[in-house]
């Protein structure tokens, strides 16, 4: 990688280096361009905290408004569940 | 302690979990019926291997365990059969516009109405960036989606989407810079000249 980037290049290898670890010549690329480039030093900084703000969501987390299961699911999954149970009842329960 | 077979009650996991597991899915697979099915396929899958839960982890986590597993599966298959063009994971045209032929910002990317050091914190925020991933192409949202699952690397992700690293590389590109645009717009943002 020659060490003169543009900003395409030097904001793809910021997103990378949240997933994997660049190489030497990435790095020095990358770091040169940045001294020199705000607007790409801001975009780095804007999408770590985007990642960052993702990991402090606990998987369960329901930041998105999603609807709950909705009634006639729950008693389908309900019976299912139950069919199973009963299958397995005349095991005596506990194994 | 190890909980006894007869004590476990998967009606039980319906009630206190039955909200929390199909919102998991949802968020993955925007497909409410699908969705459905996956929460059934995990709790049966959970009752079939009740013997395995320890007691020790909680509940809610062992059941999410589960159907992370079916929801990976689903995935699998899904892209195995039919693995998805370059297209499908992202829009290109749409994407290339962001730079010009020099390779420089056509338009600079703006500040938002705080650091973003600081933005990591806040509740509204967290909000905003919740409801810009709920805007984001299916695909792209699934590879993101995924790749914020602490228990899963970007060699599950690769394996569960058919895909090489190099274009989860670009789709996660992508996508954080679509949800910059939109934490930009969406008043999570103002630019300043």
């Amino acid at each position: 990688m020659s060490l003169m980037i543009h900003c395409d290049e030097a904001s793809r290898l910021q997103s990378e280096r949240l997933d994997r670890p660049l190489r030497l010549s990435e790095r020095l690329a990358l770091g040169f361009h940045l001294t020199m480039c705000s607007a790409c030093r801001l975009f780095g900084r804007q999408i770590r905290a985007i990642d960052e703000t993702m990991a402090e969501l606990p998987p369960e987390a329901d930041a998105h408004n999603l609807p709950p299961l909705p009634a006639d699911a729950r008693k389908r999954i309900e019976q299912a569940l139950e069919t199973a149970q009963a299958a397995n009842g005349n095991h005596g329960g506990a194994a | 302690m190890q909980t006894d077979g007869s004590q476990i009650d998967p009606r039980h996991w319906l009630t206190a979990h039955g909200d929390v597991l199909y919102r998991y899915a949802l968020k993955h697979v925007r497909d409410r019926v699908l969705a459905e099915d996956l929460v059934q396929d995990a709790l049966l899958a959970a009752w079939k291997a009740r013997d395995t839960f320890d007691g020790r982890s909680q509940e809610r986590t062992w059941l999410i365990g589960i159907l992370r597993h079916k929801i990976l599966d689903y995935f699998r298959r899904q892209y195995r059969e039919r693995p998805a063009a370059d297209d499908v994971w992202f829009d290109r045209a749409a994407d290339n516009d962001r730079f010009d032929d020099r390779g420089t910002w056509q338009r600079r990317p703006g500040s938002w109405d705080q650091d973003p050091e600081q933005a990591v914190h806040d509740a509204q925020f967290r909000q905003a960036l919740a409801d810009c991933v709920s805007l984001l192409p299916d695909a792209m949202a699934t590879a993101f989606t995924l790749r914020h699952d602490d228990e899963l690397d970007t060699d599950d992700i690769c394996k569960a989407l058919n895909i090489s690293s190099t274009n989860l590389y670009v789709i996660l590109y992508r996508a954080r810079a679509r949800l910059r645009d939109c934490l930009e717009e969406h008043g999570h943002g103002v630019t300043h000249a």
